[in-house]
């Protein structure tokens, strides 16, 4: 009954301060959509690999650095371990290209992979067409995702299809599995590992000294020592091969692939959770939410002398102290149910900007799944406890005797606890105002910094096996184009990540990152010889075995005379080689690292790569101008391959990509940053409206006493300026410190300098004088004699 | 000899601030007998709502004893004397002191919910006292919707619902005009005749007349009491 009664009350309080409901709801509502989303990613992040039935039972195998395994590794531990149950090998691609045909028809399969036919014994992949035992026992067969089969044959049945790769190979599809989301290892189509025998030679799936290309994993009985299997591997697998120098194997469970903090070898090709983003999020998150609740806290207790009566006359009738604060508890619940209902369809409608913002394809629907709504239910309450107890108490504890006199105007208690929680807003908002800029400034410095070469104007193209044969006829057709100036092949481009090889010279022996390129590489990339020469064309015994090292190689070696030095142990035949020149450091990757040692060679393969650069010269340099330059490129690549698509991607671009995490979050940062001050400044209006009307009076006497306009305005908005100043002191060191932290991930970081903090100190004194500004001016311009007259 | 209802032994009351300390209350003693009809005057700033509120158990002593039905509740924690209040106390403002968000009807089934009633007795009870008060037909209204005299029509509905034995009126003619004023002495007036004891706190000598017997506070001590030969119904 109590309930029924202060529930009406609470109602009907909504309803008569409209604007201050509004402010309550609204801040919540905007907190909590926030939550909801990133509760919603955050959730799909933890979901990661965990659709797997046998996921406490699985583990990849790692060496050293590296978590790719020669195909024969898997091949030799077959039956000889009791505890290894089965074992799965992927090969990451289907080739050169991830095109295949239909009938006429190319289509782009981006995440084709290779697996031995276990994997649907290991992994929970449902089958929806097609027998699991037998879909990938017999070389060219290929299983294909519901997603995958839908692009390619519609509503037909694919299954006896045939699909043609790379122009050579027929494949046979023999199932249908459903979509694999949150898999560690991207997947549209799984091909039948045997396959890659009879495409490379029996021998590429027993190899165990070449071809480190395969994730490997190992399905484990239900109570299992790890550690023991672990060691049980290393001596089995030590004891039968030599591989390389102090090879360390070990077993990572799949609970821990996708949040794994270092970067291994090979894994570039996997998904990655970051543990700290998320823990990032959640704090934030939490803290938004914190923000709207304080606006809650603030305006009760703000709007207590408007209650204080009703709490004297409650308790004069013989209501206890529990009684009133369950009745204030009850109203607090309410408008966060309030809140949690708009703060739903909020996320609801927000969704896609924040799916596009984080990159993902996350779906509202699955919070409605148990047991999100009780969780639901206990945030309404869990929530409106939160926001509600203090001024519960506070509420409460009202004497009757004064109140009921009138004589209750402000405790000093609530009013410093009041500005104590508007800094805390304020702090809060002020942090991540600075994490804004900060990663702000230290994106622009690292997409403006000086990488060594230049990387404009710089159009790249992924050679296929057609071009590949007639590498030497695309590079002179190319550069009869008046635009274009240089082509080069190489392995790798910028941007993307090199093989690391075992090096030794003398006796030291040292791991660098190796890539093959041609001689036209450097010129192509204008990157500059230190010491010695370039790989020369008028010099074919440059091939395989010279090598042009990079500073930062001779540095690690500590040559005095680089030129001529000896080199063993290289991936060419036979193996040895010998350095004759030495370029400048360049970033071949992005600045979170320090430059690697590279050494680079001349080979004829592995060449995946064309670089293209495109003249800078008068007229050309223009849009027009580049837009020509490819056409004719696409013009020559018809004629040379008119198997395959055509497909570039300008360097600059594609290099620049390596930054998408730290744009995402400078994006998402934003946004959160401007969330929390929107929140804050709801909270700093209304508190300043209460304010505002509790010194009328005295407002009215000032400017009777002849007070200036400008001068109320001034001393209704000083106090809030405090305020702010305070916050901001107290935020700069945390956000230091923060930031400071962050800064680490990089190798090449932008110092943490006084303007983010004088950038954050003026946008809060300017935000907050704005929001102040409104109420006061309306106060100082009011006629005298209207303040006077409430008396 | 009846039984007291209230007595007072040497009751102080001292408000303290941070540098002044006031006295109140001054060693006042107090008998009211149950179905006694008493009347506290003096001027402002006397005592007389301290010594109200105190009686009331809204307010604590700062030393002497307050016997209440014999029993001493100076002591009493918040919870016991709000348990107290509401089953045995009806209190009346000079401002009324209805609560703005509540209609009515719901202003006076208050009391009656914190004392648990059962919803059909709790209808009961209230339209009774609002028949009993005239103002049955204001019931779904909110207080801001009444004039002064309706408001405290409705205040001493509240006092009366749950038929306490002690009223205590702080004033409550005191913002109201002189008709609406008579007509809420009436109705205490009557409320006493049925049996309730009544202290009521007034400027007014007129109103005084209406009790068995008039207390003069001045600066904290009971100066003078009358008794009333004849006093009005």
């Amino acid at each position: 009954m109590i309930v029924r009664n202060s529930s009406k009350i609470a109602f009907r309080n909504i309803k008569r301060h409209k604007g201050y409901s509004f402010i309550n709801v609204a801040g919540l509502s905007i907190g909590i959509a926030l939550f909801i989303l990133i509760m919603l990613f955050v959730q799909d992040e933890l979901s990661y690999d965990k659709f797997n039935e046998k996921y406490d039972r699985i583990y990849r195998i790692e060496q050293n650095e590296g978590c790719v395994m020669p195909a024969g590794i898997g091949h030799i531990l077959e039956g000889q371990i009791p505890e290894i149950q089965k074992i799965v090998r992927f090969y990451p691609s289907f080739g050169y290209s991830s095109l295949l045909k239909y009938e006429d028809n190319f289509f782009e399969i981006p995440q084709a992979v290779f697996a031995d036919r276990t994997v649907f014994d290991v992994f929970t992949f449902p089958f929806i067409l097609g027998n699991p035992e037998t879909a990938l026992r017999d070389p060219f067969s290929v299983v294909l995702t519901e997603k995958t089969a839908k692009k390619i044959f519609g509503d037909k049945n694919p299954v006896g299809q045939m699909l043609l790769v790379d122009n050579r190979w027929n494949f046979t599809v023999t199932g249908i599995i459903q979509n694999i989301d949150n898999f560690h290892i991207p997947i549209d189509a799984i091909a039948s590992f045997i396959s890659l025998g009879k495409m490379w030679g029996e021998e590429s799936l027993t190899r165990l000294d070449d071809g480190y290309q395969h994730p490997t994993y190992f399905l484990f009985p239900k109570n299992h020592d790890a550690k023991k299997i672990e060691k049980k591997v290393e001596s089995w697998l030590n004891e039968r091969h030599r591989f390389g120098e102090n090879p360390i194997f070990r077993l990572r469970s799949l609970k821990d692939l996708y949040f794994v903090k270092k970067k291994l070898l090979g894994d570039q090709y996997q998904f990655h959770g970051n543990i700290l983003f998320i823990r990032i999020f959640i704090i934030v998150a939490v803290f938004i939410v914190l923000i709207a609740c304080v606006n809650f806290v603030n305006l009760t207790i703000s709007r207590a002398s408007h209650r204080a009566k009703e709490v004297g006359m409650r308790k004069v009738i013989g209501a206890s102290r529990r009684q009133l604060i369950s009745q204030f508890l009850l109203e607090s619940v309410l408008p966060s149910g309030l809140a949690l209902i708009f703060g739903f369809l909020l996320a609801e409608l927000l969704l896609p900007t924040f799916n596009r913002l984080i990159s993902a394809q996350l779906t509202a629907s699955s919070f409605l799944k148990f047991p999100y709504p009780l969780l639901f239910i206990s945030g309404i309450i869990g929530l409106g406890l939160i926001a509600g107890i203090y001024p519960a108490f506070y509420l409460s504890s009202f004497s009757p005797q004064t109140v009921l006199k009138g004589q209750l105007t402000r405790g000093a208690r609530a009013a410093r606890l009041r500005k104590a929680l508007i800094v805390f807003q304020f702090s809060i908002s002020i942090v991540l105002i600075v994490a804004t800029a900060t990663i702000f400034r230290q994106l622009n410095f690292m997409k403006k910094a000086d990488l060594g070469f230049d990387k404009e104007y710089i159009v790249t193209l992924d050679l296929n096996r057609q071009l590949e044969t007639k590498k030497e006829v695309l590079k002179d057709e190319l550069l009869k184009n008046s635009n274009i100036t240089d082509v080069a092949f190489s392995c790798r481009v910028p941007g993307e990540i090199m093989w690391n090889w075992t090096t030794r010279i003398g006796e030291q022996t040292a791991t660098v990152n190796v890539n093959a390129v041609d001689p036209d590489f450097f010129q192509t990339y204008r990157i500059g010889m230190v010491e010695g020469r370039n790989f020369s064309w008028e010099m074919q015994s440059d091939k395989s075995n010279r090598i042009v090292a990079n500073e930062a190689a001779v540095k690690l070696f500590g040559l005095d005379s680089p030129v001529g030095q000896r080199v063993d142990g290289l991936p060419n035949e036979p193996g040895v080689g010998q350095i004759i020149g030495v370029v400048k450091d360049f970033h071949f990757n992005s600045l979170h690292s320090k430059i690697n040692p590279v050494f680079f060679y001349w080979l004829d393969w592995p060449h995946n790569k064309v670089s293209v650069r495109i003249s800078l010269s008068k007229p050309n340099a223009s849009l027009p101008g580049i837009e020509r330059a490819i056409g004719y490129i696409k013009e020559k690549w018809k004629e040379l391959c008119p198997d395959y698509p055509f497909a570039y991607s300008f360097l600059d671009e594609s290099f620049d990509k390596q930054y998408k995490r730290e744009e995402r979050l400078s994006e998402i940062f934003i946004s959160f940053a401007a969330l929390a001050i929107f929140i804050a400044c709801l909270g700093l209006f209304g508190i300043t409206s209460f304010m505002t009307e509790r010194r009328t009076k005295e407002i009215g006497v000032r400017k009777v006493l002849g007070a200036t306009v400008p001068e109320i305005v001034f001393l209704l908005s000083r106090e809030f300026t405090k305020w702010v100043l305070i916050a901001n002191v107290i935020a700069w060191p945390v956000a230091y410190l923060v930031l400071n932290k962050w800064l680490q991930n990089f190798a090449y970081r932008t110092p943490i300098g006084a303007g983010v903090f004088i950038l954050s100190a003026f946008l809060t004194f300017v935000i907050a004088l704005l929001t102040v500004s409104y109420q006061s001016v309306k106060a100082a311009v009011a006629n005298p004699v209207e303040a006077l007259r409430y008396e | 000899m009846e039984e007291n209802m209230i007595q007072t032994k040497d009751l102080k009351k001292v408000y303290r601030t941070e540098e002044v300390e006031t006295t109140a209350l001054n060693n006042v003693n107090l008998n009211v007998q149950e179905g006694e009809y008493v009347a506290i005057m003096g001027p402002s700033g006397c005592g007389k709502s301290t010594l109200l509120n105190i009686l009331g158990m809204i307010d604590k002593p700062s030393a002497g004893q307050y016997l209440f039905l014999g029993e001493e509740v100076g002591h009493f924690s918040e919870r016991q004397r709000a348990g107290l209040r509401k089953n045995n106390i009806g209190f009346v403002f000079q401002s009324f002191n209805l609560i703005d968000e509540l209609t009515v009807y719901e202003n006076v089934e208050l009391p009656l919910l914190y004392l648990g009633y059962s919803s059909s007795e709790r209808k009961k009870r209230v339209n009774d006292v609002l028949e009993q008060m005239e103002i049955m037909a204001r019931k779904n209204h909110f207080p801001q919707q009444l004039s002064g005299g309706q408001q405290q029509r409705v205040a001493v509905a509240r006092a009366i619902v749950a038929r306490p034995k002690l009223i205590l009126a702080d004033e409550p003619t005191g913002n109201l005009d002189s008709a609406h004023g008579e007509e809420v002495m009436r109705i205490i007036g009557e409320l006493h005749g049925a049996g309730t004891t009544v202290v009521m706190v007034t400027h007014s000598p007129a109103y005084a007349e209406y009790s068995h017997r008039v207390i003069h506070l001045f600066d904290g001590h009971i100066v003078s009491e009358n008794i009333q030969e004849e006093f009005k119904i």
